[in-house]
């Protein structure tokens, strides 16, 4: 049963950003972005910057900061730390709210529908809401959360498709939060530093749960 | 509220987008305001600002003073060519009624609004 990763990526809330800060003379002068490494596709406004280049993706409006790896798996947290790390550093006096990182898995199953997949880990027969809803072209997902890393881990499952009438996919989409306490001394920076640690046990914990899919062993 | 800290949604990009271009309430845009404060604060205050850094630029209207630009990376090799300096100087979140300031200020040249600038509070 495939399983692939499709997305992922960290997120900053804060009370607000000012985009207009994130120019790319900024971002290079700060050592956040090689000169070369900047790519075509850049917008900067008041109320925006998307800023492209060889290593990741920066998308920032003012109540979010977004930062998509764009390197190898193996360098990836050290993307996040650092640039990320950098940002807020440089930033101290924004009040920022939470951190979050997100990464979505897509499972194929081998054989049978996306139904099939989904009833074989999710379908509660006796159920009665599924005796209300009725199974008439049904789609099934599911959602889970749990404390874990001194996060909220937030999990939605749910059929996919692409291109296709019918979806032929369970997608997996993770939401590690960690949300920081108004601190005007400096601890909200010390927090995101240790939060941003966790990308890559993040990252393993999502594919272990995404992964359980595929190993059920169920005959479909 | 729940703070939400997922993707941010192609939605909201769009939106962002489009309310950077949107008109202000007197027909100003946002970078007409940016080009003629830029330009501005270019002719008189160029040479004032010790080097590059973060400052607050304020305009003096009738006494009364108004923060205008919070300008980023200033220094005099981006300043010259005014196209460039445009890039670096962003304005603050304008009023209709500062936006309606500087630009009477702007067009009127018998009373050039006065220009003053100090690092922000947090680069001191």
């Amino acid at each position: 049963m495939p399983i692939k990763l499709v997305g992922c990526n960290v997120a900053i809330v804060a009370a607000q950003f000012n985009p207009s800060i994130f120019s790319q003379l900024w971002l290079v002068r700060h050592g956040i972005v090689d000169e070369d490494d900047l790519l075509e596709g850049c917008i900067h406004t008041d109320q925006l910057a998307r800023v492209s280049s060889k290593k990741f993706h920066l998308l920032v409006i003012p109540p979010q900061l977004q930062l998509v790896p764009t390197v190898p798996e193996e360098d990836e947290a050290v993307v996040v730390a650092t640039k990320v790390g950098a940002i807020v550093h440089l930033l101290p006096h924004t009040p920022y709210v939470a951190i979050g990182m997100n990464f979505n898995w897509q499972v194929f199953p081998d054989s049978g529908t996306v139904l099939d997949l989904a009833k074989s880990l999710f379908y509660v027969p006796t159920s009665p809401v599924s005796a209300a809803v009725g199974d008439d072209n049904l789609g099934l997902g599911a959602y889970y959360s749990r404390d874990i890393f001194g996060g909220r881990m937030r999990l939605d499952i749910k059929p996919r498709s692409e291109g296709h009438v019918h979806a032929d996919r369970l997608q997996f989409d993770f939401n590690f939060q960690f949300d920081l306490n108004q601190d005007n001394t400096g601890g909200n920076i010390r927090s995101i530093d240790h939060h941003l640690a966790n990308w890559s046990k993040a990252k393993q914990e999502s594919l272990r749960i995404a992964q359980a899919a595929v190993s059920t062993g169920v005959s479909i | 509220m729940v703070t939400q800290t997922r993707a941010i949604p192609e939605e909201a990009v769009d939106k962002r987008l489009s309310q950077s271009v949107m008109p202000r309430p007197n027909g100003m845009r946002n970078h007409d305001i940016l080009a003629m404060t830029a330009l501005a604060f270019l002719t008189q205050s160029c040479g004032e600002l010790a080097s590059a850094g973060e400052f607050l630029a304020q305009v003096q209207d009738e006494g009364i003073s108004r923060p205008m630009l919070d300008i980023q990376e200033f220094d005099a090799m981006i300043a010259r060519p005014v196209t460039r300096a445009g890039l670096s100087l962003m304005p603050m979140e304008l009023s209709s009624a500062d936006a309606h300031v500087i630009e009477t200020a702007l067009s009127n040249k018998s009373a050039k609004p006065t220009f003053a600038t100090s690092r922000l509070p947090e680069m001191k």
